[in-house]
């Protein structure tokens, strides 16, 4: 596939830029890639080259650093429940796809971060939302991983859905989808 | 091996299937499309079409289909009540029947290409558990549960109208899909009181859907306080305003899952697409309302967006407000502004000042949302030009309606709640006593006929706007209204029939369930994306006599 180029992680710290656009695609601890629902359609949600992302997550007390680093990866599939074998009666080969490593291919780069109020607004026992911009640019897979700290064991408390307490987002770049670009 | 090449060329295929689609789509090429700031602004302000009843019959014929529309410079994409935005204005009287035939001809529109839908999803109430969720797609579809069978499914609500909520009449419990039609007949009592009222649609689940979209119309019921001679002589102006989400590609609102968001959009979808929410009033930008020095209007105006609250401010023009939510005061209450939740109508003079223009904007307010405070809004303009006018407001205005003196019945509480972490799958939910609506349940039941106080507790910092259906209220006491904070209105003489709870606060109503209307009908939060995501409930009004 076309789609899985070669891994060029940009991993420049965020340079203060002054953002001169809002972002054009917002993404929420609602959207990590850790989810059924992702896992249930294989595919991560595509957008183009040099979009403007933005990801909002619960804060405060816990802060989010973004990791770029060649340890980002998607999240590995999860196990189906006992018994399960098919989804949507297609028998899904579990053997062959725990641990995949999706091969990665777009470009990431940190545009800046800021910070919303969020005290007591069904988030957790979160108080603010930290917001981090990036843009993605290139062709293929990009994981963009924010980790906790400090490290903290309880999703629900966070703020976050069921399961794990880090952060994933899996985008696949490149894809032209609309006239602003 | 085999079976993993079989996925990952699945995989594969959707995403062919998705550029192909961008490819013979004729959307999202034009570049006018969306482009600009979004306003043009500057048109005179449009007064919406009529349609008025006639020897007590009122018939009206109301499809819903889609309508490629231009809003300032933008090119939208809806679903619309007979090709416009908002819908028209429908005039009765007490005592009239209101027929009306409700066509769905809706498409599906506005589904992301940049995604396989989320057919596995789960909506509130369902099992929101694992990947086994996707074996379950096909019995939704079956049951018209997917999300774009959800979206194109639709019905009729009559808001603020004291009618029975039985077939043929305001029953919200209808499910019209594509292709369907319902025949709705309205009696309206002769006791009506008069005021702003207005139709929207009602089918849980897509209600926020099809409220971005505009799908929204004024009912106006006529009566005693339109020959107050100070409000006859007044030049009326019935003001819609709407909440449209757009998607910035294709104008459409997208078929996809909510989720809030802080900054300047107040929410995304999953899977996520540009948009922008624009603020139109009866479908333009920033209109132009022109007065004359000294003129006194009569502004009859609509909060029809589906979550966001409007703190209604003309600059440097006090508003005497003579109704509120479609029921008439007894005397003028002079305001600085006036608080609209979503659905929340509001009746009142503006008298022209000196020459100039002047802003007629929705002063930033938290509502509660993630994020913190939403942004001014610039509705209109309000331009005083022309020659001097010597408009009078009134004083004294009619009878309002009085709450029967009778003993209350009954108290309850009810509380209201929410997580919107995704902690219980995928989008939000929020809860009525910690329950997520079931339309085969009672959750209340009631005596018509009779009088109750309800408290209504908020444990969100959300101002959940309560909306009652069938029978307005009063407000006997509100608890926790921040400090500084100055939108609230607490006259206890005040009607509503939507009234917002301060943040982790609360409000009490006193109701009195009149006594000839009877049925299922339901009470539920009027920010719509609560309200489709569990916040409702079922509320059984029994005959007083039979006990
Ligand atoms: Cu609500």
């Amino acid at each position: 596939m076309a789609l899985a180029a070669t891994v060029t992680l940009a991993a420049s710290p965020a340079s203060g830029a002054v953002l001169d656009s809002e972002p054009d695609y917002l993404f929420t601890q609602q959207h990590r890639d850790a989810l059924y629902w992702w896992n249930g359609t294989w595919l991560p949600q595509t957008l183009p080259s040099g979009s403007h992302i933005q990801i909002q997550l619960p804060a405060t007390p816990v802060h989010w650093e973004p990791d770029l680093g060649p340890g980002c990866r998607p999240t590995p599939v999860p196990p189906l429940p006992e018994g399960v074998d098919t989804v949507a009666g297609i028998e899904v080969p579990l053997e062959a796809l725990e641990g995949i490593d999706l091969p990665l291919g777009g470009e990431v780069t940190p545009l800046g971060r800021e910070e919303f109020p969020n005290e007591g607004r069904n988030m957790g026992n979160s108080s603010t939302i930290e917001a981090f911009d990036f843009q993605v640019s290139g062709t293929g897979v990009v994981a963009i991983c924010l980790n906790p700290d400090p490290p903290n064991q309880d999703p629900r408390e966070m703020g976050l859905p069921a399961g794990p307490t880090d952060y994933v987002l899996t985008l696949l770049v490149g894809v032209p989808q609309t006239d602003l670009f | 091996m085999r079976r993993r090449n079989a996925l990952l060329a699945g995989g594969c295929l959707l995403t062919g299937a998705a550029l192909t689609a961008l490819g013979v789509l004729p959307r999202a090429r034009d570049s006018e499309l969306m482009a600009g700031s979004g306003g043009s602004g500057g048109q005179p302000l449009r007064d919406l079409p009529e349609f008025r009843s006639e020897n007590g019959v009122l018939e009206y014929d109301l499809r819903v289909a889609p309508e490629h529309l231009r809003i300032g410079d933008l090119r939208v994409h809806v679903e619309t009540y007979n090709g416009m935005l908002p819908g028209a204005v429908l005039r009765i009287r007490p005592g009239d029947t209101m027929r009306i035939d409700l066509h769905n001809h809706m498409v599906p529109i506005g589904v992301p290409l940049n995604a396989a839908p989320p057919v596995c999803a789960a909506r509130p109430g369902e099992n929101a558990g694992g990947a086994t969720e996707c074996l379950h797609a096909v019995g939704k579809v079956a049951e018209g549960e997917t999300l774009v069978q959800v979206m194109t499914s639709t019905n009729l609500h009559t808001h603020g109208l004291q009618v029975s909520p039985e077939d043929p009449a305001d029953n919200v419990f209808l499910k019209l899909g594509p292709g369907e039609s319902h025949a709705y007949e309205y009696h309206v009592p002769d006791d009506h009181p008069a005021g702003l009222h207005w139709y929207h649609p009602h089918s849980h689940g897509s209600t926020s859907h099809q409220s971005w979209m505009g799908l929204s119309g004024p009912i106006v019921v006529e009566g005693d306080i339109d020959e107050v001679p100070e409000v006859a002589t007044a030049r009326e102006r019935i003001m819609v305003i709407n909440a449209l989400w757009l998607s910035e590609s294709d104008g459409e609102v997208p078929t996809a899952v909510v989720v809030p968001s802080a900054g300047e959009v107040p929410f995304s979808s999953i899977p996520a697409v540009p948009t922008r929410m624009v603020f139109p009033v009866n479908g333009q930008l920033q209109p132009d309302i022109t007065i004359r020095p000294g003129e006194t209007q009569r502004w009859r105006v609509l909060n029809a967006a589906p979550h966001r609250a409007m703190w209604l401010h003309v600059e440097e023009h006090p508003l005497h407000q003579i109704g509120q939510d479609g029921i008439p005061f007894g005397r003028t209450r002079r305001v600085p502004a006036i608080m609209l939740s979503s659905a929340n109508r509001a009746e009142f003079i503006v008298r022209g000042g000196s020459p100039g223009r002047y802003r007629v904007f929705a002063r930033a307010y938290d509502q509660g949302h993630p994020g913190g405070e939403r942004a001014t809004i610039e509705l209109a303009r309000l331009v005083v030009e022309g020659a001097t006018a010597d408009g009078v407001v009134p004083d004294r205005l009619v009878d309002p309606p009085r709450m029967p003196d009778q003993p209350v019945t009954r108290r309850r509480t009810l509380t209201f709640s929410g997580d919107i972490s995704g902690h219980h799958g995928m989008g939000v939910r929020f809860y009525i006593d910690d329950q997520l609506f079931d339309h085969h349940r009672v959750d209340q039941e009631v005596r018509a006929g009779t009088v109750e106080e309800w408290r209504l507790v908020n444990e969100d910092v959300f101002q959940h706007p309560v909306h009652i259906h069938v029978n307005p209220f009063q407000v006997v006491d509100v608890k926790g209204i921040p400090a500084g904070d100055t939108s609230w209105q607490t006259d206890p003489e005040i009607w509503w029939d939507t009234v917002r709870l301060p943040p982790n606060g609360e409000v009490t109503i006193r109701t009195y369930f009149r006594p000839d209307i009877t049925g299922k009908t339901v009470f539920h939060c009027h920010i719509l994306p609560h309200e489709d995501n569990g916040m409702m409930g079922v509320l059984l009004i029994t005959d007083g006599k039979h006990e």
